[in-house]
Formats: C-alpha cells, structure tokens, sequence
C-alpha cells in the first residue's frame, strides 16, 4: 500500500508539470450528472455551480440575495407573482443568447411530472407556471400562493430551451454529459474527470483559465499531492491529516458550512429486522466511540472532535436536533441481549437466532465514504458480528447508491451506511415519509410508519416556528426508538486549497458561487 | 510541561523561509515585507510579541496554567479557574476576554430577536412581548432612536407582564436619556458579589414564556440577553479588581475593540504589556491603542496617525487597495508573508526551530485578519470584513489561533445578515466553555427556523 501510495504521488507531480495555468482538484467522487434538473450529490451541487447560473443566489459573504442573471424584478399581485427581466448580454456557452424562454422552460420542465428530479420538488410546490416577455427580455412567474421573498423561490439552475426537444427530459443523454451553462465555466465530464473551461460572458468573468475536477481516491494521496503541488485544492480533507495541512506553509485549510450527518439505513422490513427490539439490540451493538476512534481518527479525549455523535437526524447545532435524546456513545452487550432475547431471539455458539434463523445481516457502504472514514464498512461489521449477529459486507458504487439504494431498489441489504448533507435548510421529511403521493422520495428502505407519516404532515402544515420545531423534536424521538436508521454522527467538512489560489471563497452547501474571484498567482 | 505537550500535538515542522533580515550595524534596515511596494518597517514588527518570547526565559511566564488555558486553549474560564482567586495581570486579562464574550453574546442574541420579530421576517402570530426583545436588541445596537420607538408598547404590557422584570432597566435606562450604562441591578438575574477567580453562571435560566397569537395560542420560550450584559459588567469588575486602578487604561483599551454600538468610545490610549499581547490579537504594545481610537472617536482618522507606531495600523496602510480601502486580497497575501517572516525571525533569534514559533505565527495572522476585518467594516467595506473574519475563523475555532469573542462577534455579524449556520455551530461549541450562551442559541434557534422556513428552495438533502 505504501508503495502504491508513493507512485500516486509521483504521478500526481509528474502530471503537474505539464499542467497549464489552472487547478486540478480532488473531489468525493465525480458527479452523476451535469444535468441541474437531476442534482443528486453534494458533488453534483458543487459542480453545476460552475458551469450554470441560478436565478437568485445567497452572496457567500453577506448573505445578500443577489443574481446575475436578473437586472430587474417586479413583485406583482403581493408576491403572487414576480417579473423579472434578464440582464442583456447574457450568453450560454454555445453563443446562443439567453432569454426568457429559457427560464419559462426550466420552470415547465421542473412542473412536468415525468421527470424524476428530487431537485424539482420544492419549486412544484410553490412554483404555478411561466410567461416569457420577449419583447422586454423578461419573464412572469406565478406562484401557487402569496410568497413574502418570492425571489427565494426562483433560485433555481436555468436550462437552456434550445438544448431539449420537449419539457420532459431524460436523464441519460448528452447533456447530462456536456451541458450547456451560462455559468463562469462549460464542462466535459469524462469517466476518470470533469474538464473545466473558462467562458467569458457579459456577466462573468472568470479569472482562472481550466479546471479539472479529479476524482478523490485514498486520502492521504489526496492531501499528499496537494501539498507538493500536484493538484491545487482538496474539497473535503479527512480529520486525521487536517493537522498536516494547517502546518503547510503552501497551503490553507477553508471552512465549507454543510450540515452533514451520517447513519445506517435498517431494512425494517426483512427478516428479523423488523422487530424494533432487534434494531434497538443493534443500535446497542455498536461502539461509536470505537467507530470513530478507528476510522476518523478522533482522538477520544479531545473535548471539541470534527465528529460529533448523533442522537437523530439532525446535526447537534441545529435548532431541530432534539437535546433530550440522549446519544448512544458506547456498547451495550448486556442490554442488547435483553432486547434481543425479548424479540424472542435465542444465542448459540455466540449467534443470534430469531424465529429458527440465524440472523444474517447484509451490510453495505456507500463506497467513496470510506475516504472519510477509513474501513468504516469493516469496522461496524466486526461490531456487529461481536454482538452476535452474523454479516457480509459489502461496497456500493456510487452510481448504484445514486441511482438505486435513494430510489428504494436495495430491498437486498439489511443495512446500509450513508451520509446526508444539508444546507440552511434541513428538510428530512423525504428521507422517513411512506413513498405514497411523491412523498418519501429518499426513503432508502421504504419505512413507512404512520405516527411518523403523522408528524412530518405536522411540520408541513405548521404554521408557526414553535410547531414546525416540536414536530421535528417529536420525529427526532421518535425514529431515535423506532430506528429506521441507527444514527452515527455529525462530519464537518474541511477544503484544503494552495495559497496561490486567491480569493478563493467558499459559499456554504454551492461551494463554488464566487467563482468569478478566484484567482491563480502564476 | 502543559505546553510542551501542547505544542508536540501541534503541526509537522517543515523547513523555514529565509527572509532578508537586516543586522545592525550594516546598511539601511530593510522593511520586512512590502505589499506593492509599501514596507511594514522592522521596527514595528520587532517589537511584535511573538519575537519578545522567543528565548525559554521569555517564554517562560506564559508557560504557566493561567497562560496555558487562556492563549493556547482559549479558554477563559479554564484560566480564570487556575488563578485561584489571586489577582493577577493574567486573570485580569481572562475576565476581560470573558467580559468581551459576554458581550458579543448579548450582541449576538439582540440582533437574532431583532431580525425574528421585525419585518420583513416578523409574522402576525408573535408575540405581543416582543416589544421587550426588540426594544433590548434595539439598545445592545445602540440604536436607541429604533428601540424608543417599542417604549410605550412595553409599557402597555403592564406591570404583571412577564417580561416586566427585565424591560423596567431598560424602560428607566431610555427614559433617563440613554446614557449608558443602563442600571441592571433591578434585573431578575442577580449577579454575585465581584469576586476575582470566578465564573458566575445564572442559576436559574432567564427565560419567560410567552404566548404566540396564533389559533391555538402555542407557548414560546424565550431568554433575556440583558443577563450576558450583566455577566460581561461582572466581568469588567473582576478585571479592575484583578488588575488594579493603575491599569484602568489599559483594560479599557484592551476591551475596547469589543465593546457594544451602544457604549462610549474610551479615550485611554495606554501602550499594552506584554500580559496582555501575548497568545492575542494585539501584536504590538500600540496595537491596542489603535484599535481602541478607531473604532472609538477619532475613527479612520487614526490609522493615519498610528501607522508609524501601530503595527497594526501599519498593515493597514500596507494593505490599502486602488479605492484606499483594505484589500481582502493584500491582506491574505500580506499575512502568508508575515507568517513566513514570524517563523524565519524566531528560528533565527532562538537559533534553531521550536514547536512554538509555528503556532505564535499563526496566532499572529489571526489577529491581523480579526483586527483587520473591524476596519475594514468601519471603511464600510463589509464583504471585506466578512472575508476577513471568515479567515481568521478557517486559522483555527478551537485552538490557540482561535478567539471566542472573536468567533462569538462572527456569530453576531452574521445574524445581522441573517445568517445562521455558521454562528449555530459556533455557539454549539462554546456553550461547552460558557453555559450562559444558551441565551444566544435561543434566539439563533428561532431565527435559523423562520429563515429556513421561508427559504423555500435548496432543502433537498445531498449525497
């Protein structure tokens, strides 16, 4: 391995000097697609921000709604509708100008139900339809209710009309490869990278010429070559080589605000997992602390770790995250034999046996995971095989975890360990509501549970914060119990970027939104 | 034997720029670093406090638990506890950091109600005890003209309102012309006796619950600010006790950087001991001084006047862009060099490198970015401090690098923009240090709610 290591390394450098003027990162993995309408990663956001432009977006710095799109808007009606002209000038990367059209065409392509975009689900809620202005280069949009900051509600990624033949749009074709922006850079997306380039437009101008998007291998490769100059940025660094990086004269840690946390999804509806004393015996199974000990490299006496335990599905900062639920730090074997022998299950040998079989886990990983925690996959199989409970491991790709363990189609796995990640807002209805009326659409095991299906219907209707907050504080306990997930921890994110990377500000959940101001020093 | 320990957790050594140093004696000194041309002269960084540690005996004071907690840890109370209740320049300096935290709290929380309850973010249903809120964070800001405009609603609350206890300083505070400080003693919390060497902490939450005016009347809790402000008044005393009437001046120049919109400028200009530079943000003895004229009275004005005997204030100078204005850019590039300038000049001075020189350069940026961000705000340049403030955050949110009032006014700076994410994360840590910022969390939990809620897009979780 160490070897391997050191010749990565040497290819990293080699591959440095022929370099041009730009940057070379590491990424968690490539994206899925470059298609906006079917955002599905982290690196899928981070990408499409380079090479598209949203119609309003958050200044990284102040927080000031802004856009660069739109030199003027309207709010009609009391907020029932919004007009807004297009700035002019406005080119997509293939020459074509921009117009209301397109934005009246992102928006019907996100209202047609045909696509299976997640990402359009929030503006079909909101969103009522489009008339483009061609004559005044603007477009009205209307609302399905009265919106306070209807501008918030139009920040979307715009398409470009010419590139489609109708509204309904597949996921596969060739745009999903080489899109057409009108971001700062037009992007190829190859199988080992995503090629970057530089498009000057009326409303950017970018100041680095290429970019390259590599995909993150073996971390410590990752931060090894960034330190020699082989790449220049690193997206997430992994906490046990954070210490290295800060000492590098080169080279500066950056802060990206992203609220992610990690968990294993329980398959509650096989075998003996769907008894709730077995999934709260494996809950009890696990030793987090020894978890992340071995596979972030937390030291356990450090009083303010990167990893911070979970006790629900929210980060232990947000508003949501429900104090009273105590967090399972360490194993408990005792207790969980208890639950286990209450759900019926007898121990021979030093396995578990519910209703005459032995119970058999299959455990998978979300594989590029395990460039942030090294061996996780193994490291909780063994803890579940201490206590009893006999288990293949196995890593998923990420364009199967992608496309079929959030679409519900890994009903094979019993377990499943994965992360999500959220921004300002921390919507996690998706993840735990009945897959009934387009609800549930990231609910890796179909769980279905009707209190719970109860509790997220209240958040949606809550009208006031303090309703919205109980609600989330009732599911945070209630999932804590019932356990459709066994919940992990908390993972701040930390980039790493060489110095002569200037200005090189990171927007919170887009990543590359001010883009335009990066400079190289050459 | 605490610090040693400390430091051989810190970074891998790697090998030390040689900068042009000039020798006495020879010819001209040459500037240490120059940004466009403009020179930071050595005589100014010289007398920067990470070169006036750099022999073991030097250094060897602030080896001490005190020191340890206090620059290396950043942890106020910590040191403050170390101190056993012995006045010391040390302890002062912990309480003051402890009464700059507290401030920045209240600051922080004030803001957070402010922009809850008023437009465009405030709703109909809340409720009528927000007056009281607003009419507090409106007086932490220092816009007494805003708050006066909540006084006769307080008053209608009546005097078995729940909020009465807390809103009768602040009503007698307005009605007596606004000339702080207002007088807390009538407050619900009562504040110990002033003891150096203690952390006091409310005993009994200052929360009141309150109605909202909505179908179902849905209660809602919320907590005072005002008893972050008594804490940091607690905190100011202890600091005088500890430190002594003959450093009045420059406790006050030393906290003056921090200090509420709604308090008098100082006029003190006392040259800061080493106690209360080293492991900080002042890196000079004139830094304090200059910070506390320009964000007091004499305003920009004093970055002129300062620049050959501020280092601070010579940076400024060298990192002024085309419009006069700091540069975020220059600044960043300014503070690599400087980093590599304070490394080169401590292994040359000691003779060899130690685990110390590293963190002290670090340590040292960090202040040029902190300090640095405040003018660039009072220039008016507020993305610039932003970025700045962003930066000295990414030098470090727990360690030596790290300021908890600074990370606290962050949180502050960012509520006033409506954003939440980073200051929750910072206040989730620093409640660990000092409970009473739950106070913050309070009104930041609301804030981050009703902004989430009306966000309306870019809720969809990631992979």
């Amino acid at each position: 391995m160490g070897r391997l290591r050191h010749l990565l390394i040497g290819a990293g450098l080699v591959g440095s000097v022929f370099l041009t003027a730009g940057i070379d990162y590491f990424e968690e993995q490539l994206p899925s697609t470059m298609n906006p309408l079917y955002t599905r990663t982290m690196v899928d956001r981070r990408s499409h921000e380079l090479v598209f432009d949203r119609l309003f977006y958050r200044s990284a710095i102040t927080n000031e709604l802004r856009s660069r799109l739109v030199d003027r808007f309207q709010i009609l009606e009391g907020g029932k509708k919004i007009k807004i002209t297009l700035k002019p000038g406005v080119k997509w990367h293939d020459g074509k100008a921009l117009g209301p059209a397109d934005v009246c065409f992102t928006i019907d392509a996100m209202l047609n139900t045909k696509n299976p975009s997640n990402e359009s689900k929030d503006y079909r809620d909101s969103l009522a339809g489009c008339e483009a202005l061609p004559k005044e280069n603007a477009a009205v949009v209307a609302f399905k209710k009265i919106y306070h900051n209807p501008r918030e509600r139009i920040a979307f990624h715009v398409l470009p009309k010419h590139k489609f033949d109708s509204t309904t749009i597949s996921q596969e074709d060739d745009f999903a490869l080489r899109p057409v922006g009108t971001g700062p850079m037009k992007a190829s997306k190859g199988r080992r990278e995503v090629s970057f380039t530089a498009v000057p437009n009326a409303h950017h101008q970018p100041n680095i010429d290429r970019a390259q998007l590599k995909e993150g291998g073996d971390p410590f490769v990752q931060v090894r070559t960034l330190i020699n100059g082989g790449v220049q940025g690193v997206v997430s660094v992994a906490p046990p080589l954070r210490p290295e990086v800060a000492a590098s004269d080169d080279v500066a840690l950056k802060s990206y605000d992203l609220r992610s946390w990690w968990f294993i999804a329980v398959n509650t509806s096989n075998g003996a997992l769907k008894k709730k004393e077995v999934r709260q015996a494996l809950n009890l199974s696990l030793d987090r602390a020894e978890l992340r000990e071995l596979t972030i490299g937390v030291d356990k006496d450090d009083p303010n770790p990167p990893c911070e335990f979970i006790s629900g599905p929210f980060v232990q900062s947000s508003p949501y995250y429900n104090r009273q639920i105590r967090v399972t730090e360490r194993s408990d074997r005792a207790k969980a034999a208890s639950l286990m022998q209450a759900a019926g299950a007898t121990k021979a040998a030093g396995r578990w046996t519910v209703d005459g079989a032995p119970v058999n886990l299959r455990l998978g990983m979300n594989a590029p995971l395990n460039g942030e925690a090294r061996d996780l996959l193994n490291q909780v199989g063994n803890q579940l095989q201490a206590g009893g409970f006999d288990r293949q491991v196995y890593r998923v790709t990420a364009d199967d975890w992608n496309r079929k363990v959030v679409s519900g189609q890994m009903k094979e796995f019993d377990l499943l360990i994965g992360k999500w990640s959220f921004g300002l807002v921390e919507y996690v209805n998706p993840l735990f509501h009945s897959r009934t009326g387009g609800k549930g659409a990231m609910n890796i095991f179909n769980y279905s549970n009707p209190k719970v299906d109860n509790i997220l219907a209240r958040f949606d209707a809550a009208r006031t914060d303090t309703e919205a907050r109980d609600a989330y504080h009732d599911l945070h306990s209630t999932v804590a119990d019932d356990l459709p997930y066994l919940f992990l921890w908390k993972l701040d994110t930390k980039s790493a970027w060489r110095n002569e990377i200037r200005n090189n500000i990171i927007a919170p959940y887009y990543y590359f939104t001010e883009f335009d101001g990066w400079t190289q020093e050459r | 034997m605490m610090l040693e320990r400390l430091m051989t957790r810190g970074p891998v050594w790697v090998s030390l720029a040689v900068l042009g140093v000039a020798c006495t004696g020879g010819p001209p000194p040459k500037p240490v670093v120059t940004v466009d041309g403009l020179p930071i002269a050595r005589a100014l960084f010289a007398a920067t406090w990470p070169l006036d540690v750099v022999s073991d005996e030097a250094r060897g004071p602030f080896e001490e638990p005190i020191y340890v907690e206090l620059t290396f840890r950043r942890d106020a109370r910590s040191a403050i506890s170390k101190s056993g209740g012995e006045s010391s320049l040390a302890v002062a300096r912990a309480h003051a950091d402890a009464a700059a935290l507290y401030r920045q709290g209240a600051l922080a929380a004030g803001t957070a109600y402010v922009q809850y309850f008023d437009a465009p973010l405030g709703q109909d249903y809340d409720p009528a005890e927000k007056v009281h809120l607003m009419m507090v964070g409106q007086s932490l800001r220092g816009d007494n003209k805003a708050a006066a405009t909540h006084i006769s609603a307080v008053q209608a609350l009546g005097p078995d309102a729940v909020t009465a206890g807390w809103s009768a300083p602040w009503l007698a505070y307005h009605q007596a012309g606004s000339a702080w400080p207002p007088d807390l003693t009538g407050s619900p919390f009562k504040a110990p006796p002033v003891a150096v060497g203690q952390w006091p902490e409310y005993a009994d939450r200052p929360s009141f619950t309150v109605k909202q005016r909505d179908e179902t009347a849905s209660e809602l809790r919320l907590d005072d600010p005002t008893v972050l402000l008594q804490l940091a008044q607690w905190h100011d005393a202890a600091a005088l006790k500890a430190a002594g009437p003959d450093n009045a001046d420059v406790l006050a120049v030393y906290g003056a950087r921090y200090r509420l919109p709604a308090e008098p400028a100082t006029s003190a200009s006392a040259d800061l001991p080493l106690e209360f530079r080293f492991g900080g943000d002042y890196l000079h003895p004139a830094d304090g001084a200059f910070m506390a004229a320009v964000t007091g009275t004499a305003g920009l004005g004093a970055i002129d006047s300062y620049k050959d005997k501020s280092f601070l204030a010579a940076v400024v100078v060298a990192c002024r862009g085309g419009d006069g204005k700091i540069s975020s850019e220059k600044v960043v590039d300014l503070a690599n060099d400087l980093r590599k300038a304070w490394k080169s000049e401590q292994a040359e001075k000691y003779g060899n490198e130690h685990a110390s020189h590293s963190i002290f350069a670090d340590v040292a940026v960090a202040g040029v970015y902190r300090n640095l961000a405040m003018v660039a705000e009072l220039e008016g340049n507020r993305e610039t401090s932003g970025e700045l403030r962003i930066a000295a955050k990414d030098m470090g949110e727990l360690d030596a690098a790290a300021a908890p009032e600074g990370l606290v006014s962050l949180v502050a700076w960012d509520a006033e923009n409506q954003y939440t994410m980073r200051g929750l994360e910072i206040i989730h840590q620093q409640v660990r240090r000092a409970p009473s910022l739950e106070v913050v969390r309070t009104a930041l939990d609301l804030l981050a709610i009703r902004i989430g809620r009306s966000a309306g897009s870019g809720g969809t979780p990631g992979l």
